[in-house]
């Protein structure tokens, strides 16, 4: 089943098409480094629906604990990814 | 209407805050431990809480008034008697919430974490189901949308803290929570004059004369009336969360007398 896991790259694609999509901001304001909070102004509430699409890829419920401990757009891909091999 | 004097209203107001936290956990602990003895079923646990909450600020109201440290006037209340809609409110001062807590009933508060944790407070505030303000917005906005499908009335201080004066931004979880639940939205809008018990005021600092607290309920709106709910969510979140901050700007004119409406 290890095949089927979604790869980081994969993750990061994807959290940025829904950044991009959710809050309507261009291709090149996000990457890796960006500040979710300072540069983007997402709190950790915005992030809920982000958490919420993410299951479209992962095929579970994504729950991160300790949220505001996340800073940047790399914070968020490799809690998921922490999320996503877990099992 | 004639002040009494500060020489007055700073010990009674000292008073009122000593008789708050005493009644507050006084009131967690009775009930704490009734509820232990009688074991009613959840739901009517925290109808119960909740009624004996609002019983207790109703009096604590009266003692205020009583004492000669506020009046208070408040319009639209009735409106609120069916349950389900997202009410979301300035603030003002510290005593917004008691005055809430007495006018509208079965409410679920939205309460800062530093309150549900509180010694005081906290005991009451988990028995009255009060879905406490953490750091993670999950929980939050499950248990949100949760209250408002059960029919409950959800009140949310969306300035997260006591604020004054225009250019207040909100934090966006009333705006999310109401995009995600699709519910009505019922604006209240609270003012208090002169300014008293606001965020950096000490309790002793009683303004020059008897402050006078003013409640108004605003029509309620869905929010599909006034924003795109065919754009994405977090979109929809952030020009709700604008459209809040502009209704419950602070006003000069009463209600009615003018553009006060959006």
């Amino acid at each position: 089943m290890q095949s089927e896991k979604p790869t980081r790259e994969d993750v990061y694609h994807f959290v940025v098409r829904v950044l991009q999509e959710q809050f309507e901001l261009d291709a090149d304001s996000v990457n890796e480094d960006v500040d979710l909070r300072e540069d983007l102004d997402i709190d950790s509430i915005d992030a809920v629906n982000i958490l919420i699409e993410l299951k479209a890829l992962t095929n579970k419920k994504v729950a991160i604990e300790n949220f505001h401990q996340i800073r940047t757009v790399r914070d968020l891909v490799d809690a998921v990814c922490k999320v996503i091999n877990e099992d | 209407m004639k002040s009494l004097p500060r020489a007055w209203r700073v010990p009674a107001t000292g008073f009122s805050f000593l008789v708050f936290g005493c009644g507050a956990l006084v009131l967690g602990v009775l009930l704490g431990a009734w509820l232990f003895i009688r074991r009613p079923a959840p739901e009517r646990r925290v109808l119960l809480v909740r009624g004996a909450i609002r019983y207790m600020c109703k009096v604590y109201i009266g003692m205020l008034k009583g004492l000669g440290l506020l009046t208070y006037h408040y319009e639209g209340f009735d409106t609120l008697l069916s349950n389900g809609k997202l009410i979301v409110a300035n603030h003002p001062t510290l005593l917004d919430a008691v005055f809430l807590m007495a006018l509208i009933p079965n409410a679920t508060f939205i309460v800062k974490a530093a309150m549900a944790n509180h010694p005081f407070t906290g005991g009451i505030a988990r028995l009255a189901g009060y879905i406490p303000n953490n750091e993670d917005g999950i929980d939050l906005l499950e248990n949100a949308v949760n209250a408002l499908q059960r029919g409950d009335a959800l009140v949310i201080f969306p300035a997260g803290t006591r604020t004054t004066g225009r250019g207040v931004k909100f934090k966006r979880g009333a705006a999310n929570i109401a995009v995600a639940s699709r519910c009505p939205i019922v604006p209240l809008r609270i003012r208090c004059q002169p300014a008293t018990l606001g965020k950096n005021d000490k309790w002793y600092h009683v303004p020059p004369r008897k402050p006078h607290f003013e409640f108004y309920v605003l029509p309620e709106f869905a929010v599909q009336d006034v924003i795109d709910i065919n754009r994405p969510t977090g979109v929809q979140a952030r020009h709700l969360n604008q459209y809040l901050e502009t209704c419950l700007e602070p006003f000069d004119e009463l209600p009615g007398n003018s553009s006060a409406g959006a």
